[in-house]
């Protein structure tokens, strides 16, 4: 193994104990995000995973009144009745899971006295608790069918996906978790910590073994991106536990790890550029924090506004992860990939040139 | 091992460095002294190729510090005025870890037993005593086995006792061969330990010879000062009541 293979792992694997060994400073804005997840979870929910069911009634037989008993019965379905209208803005807005329609003819005889066959139509928000509880959805109308309407299949279902630009609660807060996150933790932790180790002399320290800046700043980087990938993974699992989260994991991945990059350099830029190590952190909080406020609260900024922050590398997480939020897959984020690459070089680039022992 | 020529170093308008030449032997301690703001540490940080030179020219064991100054600094060791390590590592892992920068193997017990710290393996450099940090940082000057030590301050700060135990161990040192570049402001230790040295002020040498030349050449000039003959000083009471088992040794 070359000398300098072994001084970057070595130097990795420093960096990693030294992480774990200092967790109020390296995890505790996780343990922050993982509180809040759960919080969300225990302020909106309450007792376990439910649905939001809206059902467009438009038989006002006792067959319908008994289906929307029924449903009313399931413990995880949250349901209300409103107009078509009404219910098509509601899934839209994200403010329920699942739209169910009961036909005017349900109940219904036809000439020979039986019940007339009705079609229930079932549109869900695709990558929602609505996609997820379908099975169950179509089981209690089977169950409804046979025991009170009799033997004879006389009600079946047809469902629909929508994808919809507006999620629920937790689709609207992970995106901004996540970024939260991954600038805390490469942008504010990893540029304070060099900022540290150049404040104390440990960078001179270094220098005077006469390594290469090039394999500090790898070995850096890699310790600080695995510890923030990690806990990005954590943050993930505990919404994916709590909340109905479908995401495509190797788009997911692309887009957090690039994310990563493009802070990890600016943070190093940052605590390169700027040799007074206090003053570096400040800025790059100052940086951070507006990008922070963007992340979490980008769907409510006025337009005006956005059309300046969407280029910003924050909105391309952010819009990434909204993206994968609803189901898409790669080829749907691509846009953010690339300007994320294309932000992740020129900082890379810039970091490199910068970059100072003391 | 260390060839100095008319070196010069300005910080704006400030000339810290003027026109100094001196040559290090293999072999031999030598020592800068001056006052603060001598130019003491500019001088060695140049020499050691941590700081680029303006003008002059510096080579270490053949290489041109100017030219190669990362190849000069893997072969040589350093502690600097200021040392810092990684918080959170002990001292073993340190010691792991610069063996691994320097791409040699971890001679972490032997090291610590050189500096007296073996039995602090598992301890964070932070929770060391002033003395003790400044050995294990010539602990960590070791790893590479330099022929060529640069201790920039090694003693400021320590107490009598902590500063006799490191003067041991920069003996020691000397008797394995190693040339040993320092830098001091206190007369006695550069008395003590150093073969040859140079006195500096505002960035030039103002003379450079051994120790008891330099102090002939004063008595040559008829300068006397009143002594008092002494058998003990405070020093002595303080070593005396704190560091008896040190001086048995």
């Amino acid at each position: 193994m070359s000398a300098e293979l072994r001084a970057y792992r070595s130097l990795t694997a420093a960096n990693l104990k030294m992480y774990l060994r200092n967790p109020i400073a390296s995890s505790s804005l996780f343990l922050v995000l993982i509180a809040i997840l759960v919080l969300t979870k225990f302020l909106l929910n309450g007792q376990g995973p439910h649905t939001r069911l809206v059902v467009v009634n438009a038989s006002g037989s006792a067959q319908a009144a008994a289906l929307m008993k029924e449903l009313r019965a399931v413990p995880s379905f949250d349901v209300s009745e409103a107009s078509p209208a009404d219910a098509r803005k509601m899934l839209d807005q994200g403010k329920s899971d699942v739209e169910l329609a009961i036909p005017n003819d349900l109940g219904q005889p036809d000439g020979t006295g039986r019940l007339v066959p009705v079609r229930l139509a079932v549109i869900y928000r695709a990558g929602t608790a609505g996609e997820a509880s379908l099975p169950l959805l179509k089981g209690v109308v089977e169950t409804y069918d046979e025991r009170v309407l009799g033997e004879i299949p006389t009600v079946s279902v047809t469902a629909s996906a929508v994808h919809t630009r507006i999620g629920g609660a937790i689709d609207f807060l992970l995106p901004g978790l996540v970024a939260f996150n991954i600038l805390g933790s490469a942008l504010m932790l990893a540029a304070g910590t060099f900022a540290n180790y150049k404040a104390t002399g440990v960078l001179r320290r270094l220098k005077a073994t006469g390594m290469r800046s090039s394999v500090f700043v790898l070995a850096h980087s890699t310790s600080s991106f695995l510890l923030g990938m990690l806990q990005t993974a954590g943050i993930l699992i505990v919404a994916g536990l709590l909340f109905t989260v479908q995401l495509d994991v190797l788009s997911l991945f692309l887009l957090l790890a690039l994310g990563y990059l493009v802070f990890l350099a600016m943070g190093l830029a940052i605590s390169g550029w700027i040799r007074d190590p206090q003053r570096a952190t400040a800025v790059a909080q100052t940086v951070a924090f507006p990008m922070i406020f963007i992340a979490l609260f980008s769907a409510a900024l006025p337009s005006n506004i956005t059309s300046v922050t969407r280029f910003l590398p924050v909105s391309y997480i952010t819009d990434g992860m909204e993206h994968l939020g609803e189901g898409a897959r790669l080829g749907a984020i691509e846009l953010d990939l690339i300007w994320l690459a294309g932000w992740a070089v020129a900082l890379l680039v810039a970091a490199g040139r910068v970059f100072r022992w003391d | 091992m260390v060839v100095v020529s008319d070196l010069h170093k300005s910080y704006g308008t400030v000339h810290a460095v003027r026109g100094v030449s001196f040559d290090v032997r293999r072999g031999e301690v030598f020592g800068l002294l001056g006052p603060n703001g001598a130019g003491k540490t500019t001088i060695l940080e140049m020499v050691e190729g941590m700081l680029p030179i303006d003008r002059g020219s510096v080579t270490v064991d053949g290489i041109d510090v100017a030219v190669e100054p990362a190849r000069v600094r893997r072969r040589i060791g350093i502690s600097l005025q200021k040392t810092a390590f990684f918080e959170r590592l002990t001292l073993a892992e340190l010691l792991r870890l610069f063996a691994d920068i320097y791409g040699g193997r971890a001679r972490v017990d032997r090291l610590l037993e050189r500096v007296g710290l073996h039995e602090m393996a598992s301890r964070q450099v932070k929770t060391l005593s002033g003395g003790e940090q400044q050995r294990f940082a010539v602990a960590v000057a070791l790893v590479n086995d330099p022929p060529l030590l640069f201790l920039d301050e090694p003693s400021t700060g320590l107490d009598p006792h902590a500063r006799r135990e490191l003067w041991e161990l920069i003996e020691f040192l000397r008797l394995e061969g190693r040339s040993i570049v320092l830098t001091t402001h206190y007369m006695e230790e550069a008395q003590h330990l150093c073969d040859r040295v140079a006195i500096l002020n505002a960035g030039r040498i103002l003379a450079l010879d051994t120790p008891q030349r330099l102090i002939d050449r004063l008595l040559a000039t008829g300068f006397r000062k009143d002594v008092v003959l002494q058998p003990a000083d405070l020093e002595d009471v303080f070593l005396q009541l704190t560091g008896r088992q040190l001086r048995e040794q």
